[in-house]
Order: C-alpha cells, then structure tokens, then sequence
C-alpha cells in the first residue's frame, strides 16, 4: 500500500505534467480542471479515513457493551463484571448543564459587546484574548479550576462546570460575534429609524435574527466540553456512586472512560468502549436536535 | 366695539395659524457635513415646508442621502461624521445637545432604499414601534396596525396573513409594510431614502398614490433618481450636485424653467 503510494504519486504527477507540456491550451484548461477536482476529492477522502476508522472501531468495540444496565447502573469497583455509566451519565448532564448555564449568557453577552459596542483599545484587547483562549489548553483550564475553587472548597461538580465554562465563554463569544457581524446594518437602522435606542434594536432586532448562528456556536462549545477530560480530573475528580448534588465530586462520560481505559481489566476496557460510543452518539445527537431546532425558528432574512 | 375686537382678534389669529403654517417645518442653515476627511455636504440651506413632498434629486454620490440622514441624525451612527451648521425642526435645534437622536426619530421617520422589514410577523413589524414607546394592550396594538396598514393600501392583501413573517411579502408589499412601520409611530416628519430604487413601475405607482396621500399630515422628504418620479410626486425639487445645493424651487420650475445650467443639463439628461 505505502509503496504503491510511494511509487504511484510521482509517476502519476509526472504524466500529469508532461500531458499539460504536450497538450493544446484548451486541453491544458480540462487537464487543470480535472486535476484539481480528483486532488480535492482525494483530500476529502483522506481527511475522512481516521474519522471511519475511529468510528468502526467504537462501534464495532462498544456496541455490544450498550444495554440497559450500562444506561442504568453505576459503576462496580475496578476489575469486576457487570454495573454501567448511570452515575457518569448523570455526572456529564450535570456538570455541563451546569457550564452552559454559566457559559452561555456570559459569552453571548461578550460577543455582543464585541460587535456592537466595545470600540477602541479595550474592545480589541478583549477581542484577542479571547481568540488566544480559543485555542487553550484544556489542562490549564483544569488547573484553574483547581486554584481559584478546589484548593478552597475541595473537589466537586461546581468546579468542573467552571473549569469546562471557562473552555467554552471564548468560543461562545467569538462565534456570537461573527453572527452578529453579519445582520444586515439595514435591520439596524430601520429599528433606529424608528426611535428605538441601542439596547431594544440588539435585543428584539439583531439577536434575534442572529439566532440560528449563535445556537450552533453554543452547541459546538457544549459538544466540545462535553468531551473534555482533562479539566474534570483536577475538578469534578470522579465517583464510582450516583451523585445529584453539585458540591460533591462526580463523575463524568470523558473521566469515566479514560480512567477505565487505563485499568488493567477487560471488563473496564470494554466498558470504556462503550463510554465513548455513548459519548460519541449523545454529541452527534445534541448536534442534530439543535441545529434542527435553530433552523426551524430561524427568522428569515431574505 | 366688542364684536370689532372679537372680529379683529379672530382676523389676528387666523394670520397668525396662516404663518405659523407657512413656516417651513425644517430649516437647515449652512450644514457642512464630513465623513472624515471628506467634505460631502458644502454649506446647504434648505428648508422643508410643511404638508409639502420636497424631492431631493442629483447624481450618485451629491449628497442627497447624506443630507436626508442629517435630517434625523441617522449618520451619528457612523463613525467619524461631523456636521456644522443648523438644523432646525419646528424652530428646534436638533443637534442641540438637550435633543435625544432616540427621541428625534419618533418624530422624523425614515423608509429605506431596500425595503427592510424585521424577520417577524407583519404584525410585530408594526407593533415594533409601538411597542418600543410603550403601547402593551393587545386591542391599542390590533387598532394602529390595522389603521397603519389600511393607510398605507396594505390591509387588503395581508388582513389574513397578519401572523406570516413579514419576508414572505412581494418586495413592493414590504415596501408598503415599511410605510406602515413608519406611520405607526406617528412620526411628523417621513423621509424616504429612494423607497421605489427597487420596486416596478407598478408598485412605484403604488408608493407614489401612498405619498401624495400622506402628505395631507406629514411632511415627506424624498431622495429619488427617477426624474418623473419627481415631476409626478412632489411640490418642491431641490437639486444637488458635488455636494453642494444647487437650486430649489417649486417641481415646475426646476422642470420647466430651471435657472441654473447644471440643473438643466441633469434633469435633460446631458449628465449625471
């Protein structure tokens, strides 16, 4: 296989070239055209494979592993059969429930700010420390949950829903923004033409018809928390019981899976499996509903 | 005696409303307009006169819209404007610093070049500046939109439709449906940035019926690039050209006997 590609990609550029050197110009402008569609799809193709392949794997893995007992149980102590994800299911809703509702109103409120009223040195300060936070390291977000909340208050969900907001408010405020950005300035107007003022035309004028855009960027923003381990393990900690209460440490999907993974038992590399499967559905789903939702009371525009 | 006096005073007061009326309802005196470094409007006097259509004719980039957007202090909002002289409505200084631009627009409406409705209901487009100014009851609302939308020769096509989005109306009806918005805050004052740029014929005509309608209320400023448009649909014409004013007067004059040769030569169609 590598040596077919090895071999064959050169030799399939050479030809390429030597046919654009032979051939008239109107062929040389097929011959480019051609060339760039089978590259771009190639690219495509490629950029699909590890995505396949993950999701064969997670499927194949886990599926037999989800039942009813894995959606309802808690889990056993390490190295025993049997028990489920009930507690870690728990955990993620509310952890990361817990993180919108910190996250959301913050970063919307920030996006609006940027677009429509921040200006000057300030505005554009803001603007690039949050583009930088984007792009954060979800550690270092663990790592200030831990300094600013455990290291006073001890482990629990709390610290983990701030941990995963503190991920999410930059992306939420960045794609709030651009949505924003885009409503056409007429809109503005025509709600300033008749005598409202700044605040009324932002909210019953423009977020409203940038709706469908900043509910598709809160989704990523969950989806993306929703995934995230890292920050959890300095701040939610993980726990084998069922917990509501978002003082105590609990568990979530991520830290479930990838504490399971790292045991030496087959039972709890199974389970792992089947964590991410479920992770895996429970994101594509979020992201279907949403948008679903988004699209059907989006406001036309034109 | 007493009869002679009331008589007089009666004569007094009428002379009185009849110059009150006669005054123009807004005066701009020496308006030099900059967007930064650009000097767009030359120090224009106009003056609108009540109950009247005034056109705003000249080619693209003269001004005119720039000067109707100083009418309501529409170009705060764009950064880096500045505007010296006087604009006065009713004798008030609009750009005084004790005026609220908020304010202002209720009282000087603006329709836009592309019709602009809100991506809501026909009726909540309508009720958008009433409730903006308070009005909450559900039968005050019903009554301004079906007044604004009988006014504005609408309510026929949308009475059963009231709850649609607004987007889904003929761009000529969303013109209309702006109208209404407009009216629906009682403003005194409607300036119409090119309102028919992009309709046809049938529904300008219709927009045109609308303004000669209106103007038994309101006063109406209108910039427009349709000469005929002009010449069918306003009382007073004032021509502009590189920012600065060239001529106004009355449309048949500016049509017929027009005094300066840059006017004849637009309106003839040498330039422009």
């Amino acid at each position: 296989m590598i040596r077919v590609a090895l071999y064959g990609i050169p030799v399939l550029l050479a030809i390429y070239f030597l046919a654009l050197a032979v051939s008239p110009w109107e062929t040389r402008r097929k011959l480019r055209q051609g060339f760039a569609y089978f590259a771009g799809i190639c690219g495509a193709l490629i950029a699909l494979i590890p995505l396949v392949f993950l999701l064969y794997h997670v499927i194949v893995q886990g599926l037999p592993g989800l039942n009813w007992e894995f959606l309802t149980h808690a889990q056993m102590p390490a190295g025993k059969a049997g028990g489920g994800y009930f507690n870690a299911i728990v955990g993620s809703l509310v952890i990361v429930g817990l993180a919108a509702v910190i996250g959301v109103p913050i970063g919307v409120l920030a996006g609006l700010y940027l677009s429509e009223v921040g200006k000057g040195w300030f505005a554009n300060a803001i603007r690039f420390l949050s583009e930088v936070l984007t792009g954060l390291p979800s550690i270092i977000a663990g790592i200030l949950g831990y300094t600013l909340i455990v290291m006073r208050f001890g482990f629990s969900a709390l610290a983990g829903s701030f941990a995963l907001s503190a991920l999410m408010i930059p992306i939420i405020a960045r794609v709030t923004e651009e949505a924003v950005r885009i409503v056409p300035q007429q809109l503005r107007e025509a709600s300033y033409g008749l005598g409202a003022g700044k605040f009324r035309t932002t909210w019953s004028v423009v977020l409203p018809a940038a709706r469908s855009a900043i509910v598709t960027g809160v989704i990523l923003a969950i989806a993306r928390v929703g995934g995230e381990t890292a920050p959890l393990i300095f701040t939610a900690l993980g726990n084998n019981g069922v917990v509501w209460s978002p003082m105590k440490s609990m568990s979530a999907l991520p830290l479930a899976v990838y504490t399971d993974a790292g045991q030496p038992y087959d039972v709890n590399i199974k389970m792992a499996v089947t964590g991410a499967l479920l992770l895996v559905l429970w994101i594509s789903i979020m992201n279907v509903v949403f948008r679903w939702l988004a699209a059907k009371f989006q406001p036309r525009l034109a | 005696m007493i009869s002679e006096r009331t008589k007089n005073f009666a004569a007094a007061m009428a002379i009185v409303e009849e110059i009150e009326h006669a005054q123009p309802k807004i005066r701009a005196q020496n308006v030099d307009f900059y967007y930064g470094a650009f000097h767009a409007l030359k120090n224009i006097s106009l003056d609108i006169a009540r109950h009247r259509i005034t056109a705003l004719i000249g080619p693209s980039g003269c001004g005119k819209s720039t000067f109707l957007r100083s009418l309501n202090r529409m170009n705060d909002l764009i950064d880096g404007s500045r505007l010296e002289g006087k604009i006065t409505l009713d004798g008030t200084d609009i750009y005084s610093k004790n005026v609220d631009p908020v304010a202002l627009r209720k009282q000087v409406g603006m329709v836009f070049q592309k019709p602009n409705p809100f991506p809501m209901s026909i009726f909540d487009n309508i009720a958008y500046g009433p409730r903006i100014h308070g009005i909450r009851s559900k039968s005050d609302l019903d009554d301004i939109v079906e007044d604004c939308l009988q006014r504005s020769f609408l309510w026929e096509e949308v009475k059963d439709k009231l709850r649609q989005s607004a987007m889904a109306l003929s761009g000529g009806q969303q013109q209309r449906l702006c109208i209404a918005r407009t009216l629906a805050v009682e403003p005194e004052v409607i300036l119409m940035d090119e309102p028919c740029s992009a309709l046809d014929p049938i529904a300008t005509g219709r927009i045109e019926d609308l303004m000669l309608e209106l103007r038994e209320q309101y006063t109406i400023v209108i910039v427009t690039h349709n000469m005929q448009q002009a010449q069918r649909a306003s009382d007073y014409t004032a021509f502009f050209y590189l920012g600065q004013l060239i001529e106004v007067n009355t449309t048949e004059v500016i049509f017929q006997a027009p005094a300066k040769k840059e006017t004849e030569d637009y309106i003839t169609g040498r330039f422009g």
